[in-house]
C-alpha cells in the first residue's frame, strides 16, 4: 500500500546520497528539509484550521458549561456554532492523516536504504526506480562513532531525540496557567502535558530500539519543526522558560484568545493618543462568522464580532 | 514527526474524543503504529546446510538438527533457559564441530551432541552500564574452517580469525562495509589453487579481498563495482571464483590475475551463488529469472535464460534428477529440466522460500531436497527431487 510513497523515497534518498558525497547522514537531512518543505501547505492548512477552533474556544467553553447536563444539546449547540464560524472540527486532522503515510514512506525509506538486515535488502531489490543506484546500495552506514543500521550504544542520539522533542513542543506550545483551587480541569491543558511528557519519551524508546539513522532523521526532523514554527513566528520561548507574557501571544490558546478579546474592549475604551488594538492578531479569514446563515434559534451562540473587525472600530475609534 | 505539538490540532482531536485521557491515548496509538513502521522487516531467512547425515538449521533462538529421513528432530542449542540471541547464519560443521555465529556478533562451536565447545564473545568496551563505545555486531554470514582458525564475516565491517580449538582471537581485517557473504577459505594444496593458503572475503563495500590466513594481511583486492552480499563458488577446474553482485552481474574473478575474467548481465540483482555441473552455471535472480550459463575459454555463454517466479530466487538451485530446482519469495519451489529449462514441477512451501535448495540422499531412491522458509510451521521443507511431491515438513515450535 505504501510503495507508491516508500519507491520514490528511496529513490530520492539514494540520488542525493550519491550526489552529496556518500554522506548518509547529510542525504538524510536534506531529505527531511525536502519532505517538509513538500508537506508545508498541508502544515499551514492544518495551522489555520487550528487557529479557527482556537477562536471559537471562549464560546464552547460558554455552551460546555451552559448544557453541562445535558450532552445531546450541547452536542447541537456545537455543530451549530461550527456551522456559523465556518469551521470544520476534523479539518485540522485530515492534514495530519494524509501526512501519516508520508512519514511511515520515510521512515521505511530509511531503514530499508541502511540495510539493517537482510530481509531489509532483499525487499530494497525491487523498489528502485533507477537502476543506475544499484551499486550505491547498501548505503556507507558508518557515521563518527555510530552504525547507522543499529541502535546507537552510546545512547546519546536517543537523548537528542527526547530533548529537540520536548524542546519543540515546549517552543510551540505557550505556558498554560497553572490550575488554581477550584477551577475546572482544563482537559486540554492535560493533554499538552500529558503529550509533551510522554511523546518524547516514547520516541526515546523508539531512538534506543530502532536503527540510529531513523534517530538522526528524529532529531533533524525536531531541529526543522523548530526552526520552521520559529520562522512561522509561532515560537513562545517565554512561555517555555515558565515567563508570563507581558503581551500574550494572540489566538493560541482558549485563555489569551478572551485577554484579546478584553483588549478589543479596552481599547474601544481607550484615549485616541493610545494605539490599543496593534498587537491583535488578525484572524485568518476562514473564521469569518458566516453571515449568510440562518440566525440560530438559540440565543446564546451567536456570532462574535470578528478580531479583525473589532480591531478596525476600536482604530477608527482611536481616530475620531 | 507527528504534528501534534500544534495547540489547535490538540484541540481538535480532544473534540473528536470528547476527553483528554481518550485522545493521548489515541495519539499514542497512532504514533505506536506510526513508529512500528520504523521496525520495517526485522527479520532474516533461516541458514540450511546438509552435513554429516543431518541438516542443520539455523532460525530464531535456536539451532537444530534434523534427521533428512523422518524431519524429526535429533538435538537443538542452546538449552530453552540459554536462548538469548538470534540465529539465521548458515551453520557449518567440520569434523563433528558445528560453528555458527549469532546477532550477538558471538561466535559458537557445538560438538555433535548440541553442546557448546566453546562460544567466542566480542570484547565491547563498556563506559557506565549499559553505555559502551560499539554496537555489538550481528552474524549473517557462514564461517569458513581451516586446519587451525575459523573465519567469520561480520554484519559492520570486519573479518575475525579465531582459534578453531579454543575460540580464541587471533586477529581482525577491516572491510569498507558488512561481510554478509561466508568466506571462502583455500588451502595451499587445493586443487587448481597452485599458491598459499588464502582467505577470500567479498563485502558489501563492492570489494573481493584476498587475505594471508595466517595473519589477516592484505594480498590483493578488487573492486566488483557492487556490493557482493552472497557466498562464493569456486571453480578448482578453471582456478576461477564465481560471485554475483547487486549490478545485476554474474562475475568470475581470476585470482591468478587478481582481475574479472568474464562478465554475465543479468535482469535483477544476484544474491548467492550459482551451482555448477558440467561447466554449466545454474542460479536464480531478485527479479524471479533462472539462468544456464556455459563457462568457456572466452567467457560466459548463454544456454537459457527464463522468467519463473514473480518474486526473488535468492538462493542457490539444487541440481538432481536432470533438474535446477530453485526456491522463491512466492512460496513455491521451481523445477526446471536442465536442458532447456522446461517447467518440471512446482511444489508450495508455505512459506516464502528464501534460502538455498539443498539435495540431500535419502531412502527415497531419487532423493529429496530440502529448503528453509521463513515460516515457523514450516521451517523446513522435504520435497521428492523426481516429482515435488511433499515429503516432510519440520515445525520450529517447542
Amino acid at each position: 500500500m505504501f510503495d507508491i510513497i516508500i519507491n520514490p523515497f528511496i529513490t530520492i534518498l539514494l540520488f542525493l546520497y550519491k550526489i552529496l558525497g556518500g554522506n548518509v547522514v547529510l542525504a538524510i537531512v536534506v531529505f527531511t528539509v525536502l519532505v517538509r518543505l513538500a508537506t508545508y501547505p498541508l502544515t499551514l492548512k492544518q495551522q489555520r484550521s487550528a487557529q479557527a477552533m482556537q477562536k471559537i474556544q471562549p464560546e464552547m467553553k460558554k455552551l460546555q458549561e451552559k448544557y453541562k447536563n445535558d450532552k445531546e444539546k450541547l452536542a447541537e449547540a456545537q455543530m451549530q456554532l461550527y456551522r456559523e464560524y465556518g469551521v470544520n472540527p476534523l479539518a485540522s486532522c485530515l492534514p495530519l492523516l494524509i501526512q501519516f503515510p508520508i512519514m511511515i514512506g520515510l521512515y521505511r525509506a530509511i531503514i530499508a536504504t541502511l540495510a539493517a538486515t537482510p530481509l531489509e535488502l532483499l525487499d530494497l531489490s525491487n523498489r528502485l526506480w533507477v537502476p543506475d543506484l544499484s551499486n550505491i546500495v547498501p548505503l556507507q552506514n558508518h557515521f563518527m562513532w555510530l552504525n547507522l543500521a543499529v541502535p546507537d550504544p552510546l545512547y546519546l542520539l536517543p537523548v537528542l531525540v527526547v530533548v529537540t522533542m520536548w524542546l519543540q513542543q515546549k517552543l510551540i506550545m505557550p505556558s498554560t496557567p497553572a490550575p488554581q483551587p477550584g477551577d475546572k480541569p482544563d482537559q486540554t491543558a492535560a493533554m499538552t502535558r500529558q503529550m509533551t511528557t510522554i511523546m518524547p519519551l516514547m520516541f526515546g524508546v523508539f531512538a534506543i530500539t530502532y536503527a540510529s539513522g531513523l534517530s538522526v532523521y528524529f532529531i533533524a526532523s525536531n531541529v526543522i519543526g523548530i526552526v520552521q514554527y520559529a520562522l512561522m513566528g509561532k515560537i513562545d520561548v517565554k512561555g517555555m522558560l515558565g515567563i508570563k507574557s507581558a503581551e500574550p501571544v494572540p489566538a493560541v490558546v482558549e485563555g489569551q484568545s478572551i485577554k484579546a478579546e478584553d483588549k478589543v474592549e479596552k481599547a474601544e475604551k481607550a484615549p485616541a493618543s493610545k494605539a490599543p488594538a496593534k498587537r491583535i492578531e488578525r484572524p485568518a479569514e476562514s473564521i469569518k462568522p458566516k453571515r449568510t446563515l440562518t440566525p440560530a434559534k438559540d440565543p446564546v451562540i451567536k456570532p462574535k464580532k470578528s478580531g479583525i473587525t473589532d480591531t478596525r472600530a476600536a482604530r477608527a475609534k482611536a481616530k475620531k | 514527526m507527528l504534528p501534534t505539538g500544534n495547540e489547535g490540532v490538540r484541540l481538535n482531536i480532544l473534540h473528536v474524543f470528547h476527553s483528554s485521557r481518550r485522545a493521548t491515548i489515541a495519539v499514542l496509538l497512532v504514533a505506536a503504529v506510526l513508529l512500528s513502521a520504523c521496525g520495517g522487516l526485522t527479520g532474516t531467512w533461516p541458514g540450511i546446510t546438509v552435513s554429516d547425515g543431518q541438516i542443520l538449521i539455523s532460525y530464531g533462538q535456536r539451532i537444530a538438527a534434523i534427521d533428512p529421513a523422518t524431519g524429526e528432530r535429533l538435538w537443538d542449542y542452546p538449552n530453552k533457559d540459554d536462548r538469548d540471541a538470534t540465529f539465521s547464519a548458515i551453520p557449518v560443521e567440520v569434523d563433528g564441530v558445528v560453528y555458527v555465529g549469532d546477532y550477538k556478533g558471538r561466535v559458537h562451536a557445538i560438538d555433535d551432541a548440541g553442546q557448546a565447545k566453546w562460544v567466542y564473545e566480542p570484547d565491547i568496551e563498556k563506559l557506565i552500564g549499559p553505555i559502551a563505545l560499539e554496537a555489538p555486531d550481528r552474524i549473517i554470514a557462514g564461517i569458513a574452517v581451516s586446519e587451525d582458525r575459523v573465519f567469520v564475516g561480520m554484519g559492520s565491517r570486519n573479518v575475525i580469525a579465531l582459534d578453531r580449538e579454543t575460540g580464541a582471537p587471533d586477529w581482525e581485517f577491516e572491510t569498507g562495509h558488512g561481510v554478509w557473504s561466508t568466506p571462502l577459505y583455500l588451502s595451499a594444496n587445493t586443487d587448481g589453487n597452485d599458491g598459499e593458503a588464502t582467505l577470500y572475503v567479498a563485502s558489501l563495500d563492492h570489494n573481493l579481498y584476498a587475505l594471508d590466513p595466517e595473519t589477516g594481511n592484505e594480498r590483493w583486492s578488487i573492486d566488483l563495482g557492487a556490493a557482493a552480499p552472497g557466498d562464493m563458488l569456486y571453480d578448482s577446474d578453471r582456478n576461477l571464483i564465481y560471485v554475483g553482485t547487486f549490478l545485476s552481474e554474474l562475475l568470475a574473478v581470476d585470482p591468478a590475475t587478481q582481475s574479472i575474467a568474464a562478465r554475465y548481465a543479468t535482469e535483477g540483482w544476484l544474491w548467492d551463488k550459482p551451482a555448477m555441473a558440467d561447466d554449466v552455471l545454474y542460479f536464480g535472480d531478485l527479479k524471479g529469472f533462472v539462468y544456464a550459463v556455459r563457462i568457456t575459454d572466452d567467457g560466459f555463454q548463454q544456454k537459457w535464460k527464463l522468467p519463473v517466479a514473480e518474486q526473488p530466487i535468492r538462493g542457490t538451485p539444487a541440481l538432481s534428477n536432470g533438474l535446477v530446482i530453485a526456491g522463491s519469495e512466492d512460496k513455491t519451489v521451481y523445477a526446471l529440466n536442465q536442458s532447456n529449462g522446461d517447467l518440471s514441477w512446482k511444489a508450495n512451501t508455505s512459506g516464502p522460500a528464501l534460502t538455498s535448495v539443498i539435495p540431500v540422499e535419502g531412502d527415497n531412491e531419487a532423493g529429496i531436497v530440502v529448503v528453509g522458509t521463513t515460516e515457523n510451521d514450516a521451517l523446513v521443507v522435504a520435497l521428492s527431487s523426481a516429482s515435488g511431491e511433499e515429503d516432510w515438513r519440520y515445525s520450529n515450535e517447542d
